[in-house]
């Protein structure tokens, strides 16, 4: 079985004031039917550029995008036309945004923006009546104590959980095989975490999708995840079970990340990672994390690490790991 | 005050440069700005146009082929003479060379500009710094109440109230015209120095007894030039339009000063056949103002990118 | 969580302040025009008139009393609607802004009309295209628009699109032969589609073609300006990424969901603008030799004529105080957070 989605070579950069930012540098990570995937990085690393460039809805000034992105083993979404991307995106892949503030209208009702949804994601004719109790029935489902309320509310009219509900309400319309949940909870408060969390693990399992899922809360991606990724300035450097990412991290940067968190046992705070954030206008020839790595020797800082399997479904992009 | 106060102080500018450069840090910004500035091109043709404008201005009577007829001049045999080598522009309804008078139209437009802002400016920038430092007490309401009233009243309507009341000539005209312009520094140095009025070093000075003189023009002014230059710059295109306006209503310059706008209103008469008298100076005003006009949001440019 | 104002209490809200303005504008004009120097009593009277008519005036006039008490009296005089007599044109002020006010309001509606849809289509369309041809094209557009001063535009206009080309009528606001429609609201438009003049009708909308379209392009080109920045900036932002991710039509989104957040920081400039047609329209009025207010305003303060020229101003304030409650409105309705701020502070 092809895997739901899968991402080959993925090379994205934006174009700014400064110059250009070569911020994805050939990107490859797969979802299979039924899965659900971890991606964790620190911010800033691209996790969202990617997910963006899988639903092509990159800003404007993203420039020279190369690569593929094949759908269910057979079409590559970088090519498709405008009508089969449409039909992705209003019955296939949906995504949950960052910052639900800044990811709805600011001057339409949260009502009238579900029923645009909606109208386009159900396919068939429905009236404004029906529009409007769909969406109160996907209110309902996201848990949201008033939805009639919610329904004829602007965005800045509710908490900033509330929005939260609202985005993956307004995903559930649209996605019926994959969900994308980029840090889904890294704006909210800390008490509300856990419930976003657990109400988006609920709605997954109910509909059964495949999930893609970025964030900081470390704990929470090992526990809801088959399978992690770790991403350090548009690389993917390391992928295993999540299990075994969490015990037994193999690329220094992966270490470097895992012991930064506290742990609940008192060991004390790790040392972090020394350093700074990547330079994406100038990126180095090699490993990109080779400026910061504690054992980069001189083939890290010429060439890119092969994608070599260490275990069993355990890779890492380093040279460490190359034939001793 | 003493050298170790002076010193405190410098560390604590937002000057943003280490002890270690070669260069003084004015001479480094100057030198970002330029680089900055140079990357637009619409900002080059606008600095281009501009200094163009000057050029001509401050020489007219050097290099208008025909300055003597800036002023009073007739001779009916040359008159309405369409574009040619002798004459580009044509000339007008008295013979006189429009070219020249164009010229001379540029000298003044911009004299104008340059009387009027040196009369705006200072008070209008003195007055926001006040208001702004002492922002929250009487001398902040009284200022930027009086600063509101003239802001609210339509621009050109009050120049044009002044101008009517008074005898209609360049001099009134300009005064008019300064009268509602101050408020606009005023509101605007006043909005740049509430926010940075309680920043560490103006506080730190303060702390240090400096006098509120120098925190006022030494701290806190320096950090406004940005948009006051931007300000300045538009305004010179923003002036010399109201200038213009006025002068084609018969409001401002009285022929046979050569003033752009006179110019105008003048040659509108004789359209269509002598077109050339009123297109000229017309195209010309567009001209002088679209090159302050690009300048000064090059100028805006360089300040925006510098955050 | 906030009730969001009604519309309808921001209304009123805003009318009272403006109302607090007019009164800080009436005064200002008025002490303007009695203090600045000149004696309205011999200007009224002329100059051959002996002593006593002078003063005889002067005590009708009121010029006699002190300043506050000549304020008040003036004020009852206009909220009476009677605002002087005008020395140009020998008869009640009020009468001759009742002539011509309209005919200017006319002009600024369809100028307001033009610049409005013109900014909109050309701000989207740079938006759209952003950094290529048609973005240049209309960038290039705003730069000289902005530049060129209303009167330039005008001249040009009638040089080339009524001389020259002969598309459109060089002045006025009837051609010779065409009977003005008989005098029922003040507006010759409405008052044409009334008595059933379509002709008039038709030949007092193509006069004001080019005098409006003149006077529109200054504001179109700022407007246009803000619009395509604030579509641009729009266009990178997570709310309408989103939109995209739903499959939602590029249509729907580009003229529902980024126009209406874009609008709202242009919509202010539109309103200042609007009150700049005001001022502005004289000097279109002039070239095109069009009967409205703008001239008249000119010729009062050409000839000194006190009571219009003070009359005039206020009545110009007054105007440009309602056109900027009306966009105030517009912008609340646009951005549902006003209303809730304005509430909550």
């Amino acid at each position: 079985m092809p895997p739901l989605l899968e991402v080959r070579d993925l090379y994205v950069s934006y174009k700014t004031y400064k110059g250009i930012l070569k911020v994805l540098n050939g990107v490859n990570l797969y979802v299979n039917e039924g899965e659900k995937v971890g991606l964790i990085g620190e911010s800033g690393c691209g996790k969202t550029t990617t997910m963006k460039a899988i639903l092509r809805i990159l800003p404007p000034n993203a420039v020279n995008v190369r690569g593929q992105i094949i759908y269910k083993g057979s079409k590559d979404i970088m090519k498709m036309s405008k009508r089969e991307l449409m039909k992705i995106r209003r019955n296939s892949i949906s995504m949950i945004f960052q910052d639900p503030t800044a990811a709805l209208n600011p001057v339409f009702k949260v009502g009238e923006q579900m029923m645009d949804i909606i109208k386009f994601s159900y396919g068939r004719r429905m009236t404004k009546k029906e529009l409007k109790e769909e969406a109160l029935r996907l209110l309902r489902e996201v848990k949201l104590p008033d939805p009639e309320r919610v329904f004829d509310s602007y965005p800045f009219q509710l908490s900033g959980g509330m929005r939260q509900r609202v985005v993956i309400a307004m995903a559930l319309a649209s996605a019926h095989e994959l969900l994308i949940a980029d840090e889904p909870t890294t704006n909210l408060d800390v008490t509300i975490q856990d419930q976003i969390l657990k109400l988006i693990n609920e709605v997954v399992v109910k509909r059964k999708l495949s999930v893609i899922l970025i964030s900081h809360a470390l704990g929470a991606v090992r526990s809801m995840t088959d399978r992690t990724y770790v991403m350090y300035a548009g690389d993917i450097v390391e992928m295993a079970d999540s299990r075994n990412l969490f015990e037994n991290p193999l690329h220094p940067y992966t270490q470097g990340l895992l012991s930064s968190v506290p742990k609940l046992t008192g060991e004390g705070i790790g040392a972090g990672i020394k350093g700074r954030v990547p330079d994406y206008l100038n990126p180095p020839p090699g490993c990109r994390f080779a400026p910061r790595c504690d054992f980069a020797r001189s083939e890290c800082r010429k060439s890119k690490p092969p994608w070599i399997e260490v275990s069993k479904n355990h890779y890492v992009s380093c040279w460490l790991y190359a034939r001793k | 005050m003493s050298k170790l106060k002076l010193r405190i102080i410098n560390l604590r500018r937002k000057r943003g440069s280490s002890e270690t450069q070669k260069t003084s840090p004015r001479v480094e910004s100057l030198k970002r700005a330029w680089y900055n500035f140079r990357k637009s091109p619409l900002s080059l043709i606008g600095l281009g146009i501009s200094l163009f404008c000057i050029i001509v201005a401050v020489f007219a009577p050097h290099i208008a082929p025909y300055p003597e007829h800036a002023g009073f001049y007739i001779n009916f045999d040359e008159a309405y003479q369409p574009p040619s080598w002798k004459h580009p522009f044509g000339t007008d309804a008295y013979g006189r060379d429009v070219l020249s008078r164009v010229f001379f139209g540029f000298r003044f437009s911009l004299m104008m500009a340059a009387v009027v802002l040196s009369l705006v400016v200072p008070p209008g920038v003195v007055l926001g710094l006040i208001a702004g430092y002492y922002r929250g007490t009487w001398v902040d309401m009284l200022i930027m109440r009086i600063a509101d009233i003239f802001i609210a009243v339509p621009p050109l309507v009050l120049a044009l109230a002044i101008c009517s009341v008074l005898e209609p000539n360049v001099f009134n005209a300009m005064m008019a015209v300064s009268l509602m312009w101050w408020p606009w520094y005023t509101r605007l140095v006043y909005n740049t120095v509430s926010s940075i009025r309680n920043e560490y070093y103006v506080i730190a000075a303060e702390l240090l007894g400096v006098s509120k003189a120098h925190i006022m023009f030494k701290e806190i002014l320096p950090n406004c030039l940005g948009p006051i230059l931007t300000k300045l710059t538009l305004d010179i295109g923003y002036v010399i339009l109201i200038g213009a306006s006025l002068s084609f209503v018969g409001l401002g310059a009285q022929p046979p000063t050569p003033d752009l706008g006179t110019m105008v209103s003048e040659g509108a008469k004789y359209l269509p056949n002598y077109w050339w008298v009123a297109i000229f100076p017309a195209l010309a005003i567009a001209f002088i103002i679209l090159g302050f006009n690009l300048l000064g949001d090059g100028i805006r440019d360089i300040f925006v990118s510098e955050r | 969580m906030g009730e969001v104002m009604k519309l309808s209490t921001y209304m009123l809200r805003r009318v009272i302040f403006s109302i607090f303005s007019l009164l800080g504008l009436s005064v200002l004009v008025f002490t303007l025009s009695r203090v600045l120097p000149g004696d309205p009593a011999r200007m009224a009277a002329g100059p051959r008139a002996p002593e006593w008519v002078v003063e005889q005036i002067r005590t009708q006039l009121n010029l006699d009393k002190p300043l506050f008490v000549q304020y008040i009296l003036w004020i009852e005089d206009v909220l009476r609607g009677d605002l002087g007599y005008s020395l140009t044109t020998r008869r009640s002020v009020t009468l001759d802004v009742i002539e011509f006010l309209p005919a200017t309001l006319e002009l600024i509606l369809l100028s307001t009309i033009i610049f409005i849809i013109g900014a909109i289509v050309l701000g989207t369309i740079a938006g759209r295209w952003a950094y290529r041809t048609p973005d240049n094209i209309v960038r290039a557009f705003a730069y000289v628009g902005v530049s060129t001063p209303a009167f330039v535009w005008a001249i040009i206009f009638q040089l080339i699109f009524a001389w020259w080309l002969g598309w459109f009528p060089i002045q006025g606001s009837f051609s010779e032969g065409i009977t003005p429609p008989p005098r029922i609201t003040g507006f010759k438009l409405i008052d044409s589609i009334i008595s059933g003049n379509f002709i008039a009708f038709k030949d007092y909308l193509w006069h004001m073609i080019l005098p409006s379209l003149a006077l529109a392009m200054s504001p179109m080109a700022q407007t246009a300006r803000i619009i395509r920045t604030s579509m641009v900036e729009n266009a990178g932002k997570d709310f309408i990424a989103l939109a995209e991710s739903h499959g939602l039509p590029e249509r729907l989104i580009m003229l529902k969901y980024l126009l209406k957040p874009s609008l709202i920081p242009a919509v202010t400039v539109m309103g200042m603008s609007i009150a700049a047609l005001l001022s502005n329209a004289f000097l279109v009025e002039v070239v095109f030799n069009w009967p409205g207010f703008s001239r008249y305003a000119i010729s009062a303060m050409l000839n000194k004529d006190l009571n219009a020229i003070v009359a005039s101003v206020l009545i110009i304030g007054i105007v440009y105080a309602i056109s900027n409650i009306i966009v105030d409105i517009v912008v609340a309705y646009l951005d549902p957070r006003i209303r809730y701020m304005e509430r909550g502070e």
